[in-house]
């Protein structure tokens, strides 16, 4: 049983590492040399925070700190920042993954809002206290809310296609929380 | 097997939780170092780039190309329109060029007379943009010329008509050009007619205001913005645009270059400006000296009375 989990995992894990550098590749194409009006959402970090909250066990820390810091390299924003906020984003739903399986999703989403609104906040704050030059703030915040409100469509479209669903109560995690 | 998970916990949680402080640690230390001594981590940056992006070439061409076909696709719609525009505009080129000719003319004529040598080292590079910043914060474009081809950081980069930006950061195969736009670009240029120095300060917007004017009312919109040369990384007199009023009063420029597609840039190589090392020998003329020369008897006696 314990082995079937473990290749399970190592699946899910490739999944979500093909998805996310498919994001990226969508991000990089050569198509908005225009500044623009308006950011959409920070898909990656929606994925991300997805999965955290629902299959831990596919996104190893690891990943994830590899992942981000690979992309802060990627699109040219201060190495490493985005990187550290994201890990302890994620380590914070990782240890509330067991009450998001017994609780509403309202409650889920609100926690993973307040986590994103953290984050984006706290990069703000670095930045300003290094005095880097900052994006504009209307820019910043309308991602923000866009990240918040992909959540729900990410959530949705991962179970449907996927099968990406909060893990159930006699499932066998290998590192993450209390099962 | 519930008192193995146990186990497995008992040890597995305070190992994950080093790991995790590790990691953080690890990370700020990066960005701490990126703050302190950003030229070293951007040189790893150029390299992490410069490893990946040129292998993603194969798969990115195709799909931007056909992203592009459907927004072309799109603009069909929008054709019979396009064309009545595209026809008045004719009509003012015509006049326009009738001008130009003219002036086309005279300017040879009077390049003549002066006889000007343009520089010969104003030579260029043209390289293909292979990806964007990929992000809405950052306006960047990798282009697949780099070090290989001799590119230097700083270099000016244009289009066919006017200044896109300059390269900032170099990788082997790759070369990153920072647009006028971003949020971190500062030019400094000169305003045409009233011949007035400012710096061109990028805001994320496709209109970047003009900062550090002396006197905006010799302004008007309208007026030439070339590059002016200051400080000696940049060269002079490369079309930036033209001077607009925006929304909220401030002064902003019209970039020259087509912002909308960006496929070929040149990359113009520029001599670095003369280093004055000595100031001495070149502010202080030679020793000499002035007014008509002892006649030489005087020399000879100096002491000697006049006949």
């Amino acid at each position: 049983m314990a082995e079937i989990a473990t290749q399970r995992n190592w699946v899910g894990r490739a999944i979500f590492l093909a998805l996310a550098f498919a994001v990226i590749f969508l991000q990089l194409l050569p198509l908005q040399t225009m500044p623009a009006t308006w950011a959409g959402p920070d898909l990656l970090l929606t994925i991300t925070v997805v999965w955290v909250s629902r299959q831990p066990d596919h996104v190893p820390i690891v990943l994830v700190a590899g992942l981000f810091f690979l992309v802060d390299l990627l699109l040219q924003r201060p190495p490493g920042l985005m990187a550290t906020l994201v890990l302890i984003l994620t380590e914070f739903l990782r240890a509330r993954t067991d009450g998001f399986r017994s609780l509403a999703f309202g409650f889920e989403w609100g926690t993973v809002a307040m986590g994103i609104i953290a984050v984006t906040l706290a990069n703000r704050f670095v930045l300003m206290i290094v005095m880097l030059p900052q994006a504009p703030l209307g820019l910043t915040l309308g991602q923000m809310v866009l990240t918040i409100m992909a959540y729900p469509v990410v959530a949705a479209a991962a179970f449907v296609t996927l099968g990406i669903r909060r893990a159930t109560a006699g499932e066998f995690t290998t590192f993450g929380g209390r099962a | 097997m519930a008192r193995d998970r146990q186990n497995r916990e008992d040890y597995v949680r305070p190992i994950r939780r080093l790991l995790v402080g590790l990691l953080v640690l690890a990370l700020m230390g990066v960005f701490v170092l990126w703050r302190i001594d950003s030229p070293r981590v951007e040189r790893v940056r150029a390299a992490v780039i410069d490893g990946i992006v040129p292998n993603l070439t194969w798969a990115m061409a195709p799909v931007t190309s056909m992203a592009n076909l459907i927004a072309d696709f799109q603009s069909y719609q929008a054709l019979s329109e396009q064309n009545r525009d595209l026809r008045r505009e004719l009509q003012q080129m015509r006049a326009w060029r009738e001008a130009a000719l003219q002036l086309e003319q005279e300017n040879a004529k009077l390049l003549d007379l002066n006889n000007v040598q343009l520089d010969p080292n104003f030579t260029f590079i043209t390289g293909v943009v292979l990806t964007d910043s990929g992000s809405p914060f950052r306006q960047s474009v990798l282009l697949n010329v780099g070090a290989r081809d001799g590119i230097l950081d700083g270099w000016p980069t244009m289009d066919g008509i006017g200044l896109i930006g300059r390269i900032s950061g170099v990788g082997q195969n790759t070369s990153r050009v920072l647009l006028l736009t971003d949020t971190s670009s500062r030019i400094p240029v000169v305003i045409q007619p009233s011949g007035q120095r400012a710096i061109l300060a990028g805001d994320n917007t496709i209109y970047p205001p003009i900062d550090f004017l002396d006197n905006p009312d010799l302004i008007r919109p309208g007026d030439r913005v070339v590059t002016s040369g200051d400080g000696g990384m940049f060269p002079g007199d490369l079309l930036v645009g033209q001077v607009a009023l925006g929304n909220d009063r401030r002064l902003r420029v019209r970039l020259a270059a087509d912002y909308e597609r960006l496929e070929f840039l040149r990359v113009l190589r520029s001599t670095p400006a003369e280093t004055i090392t000595d100031p001495g020998t070149l502010i202080i003329p030679p020793q000499q000296m002035f007014g008509p020369a002892l006649p030489a008897a005087a020399l000879a006696n100096p002491a000697g009375t006049d006949g």
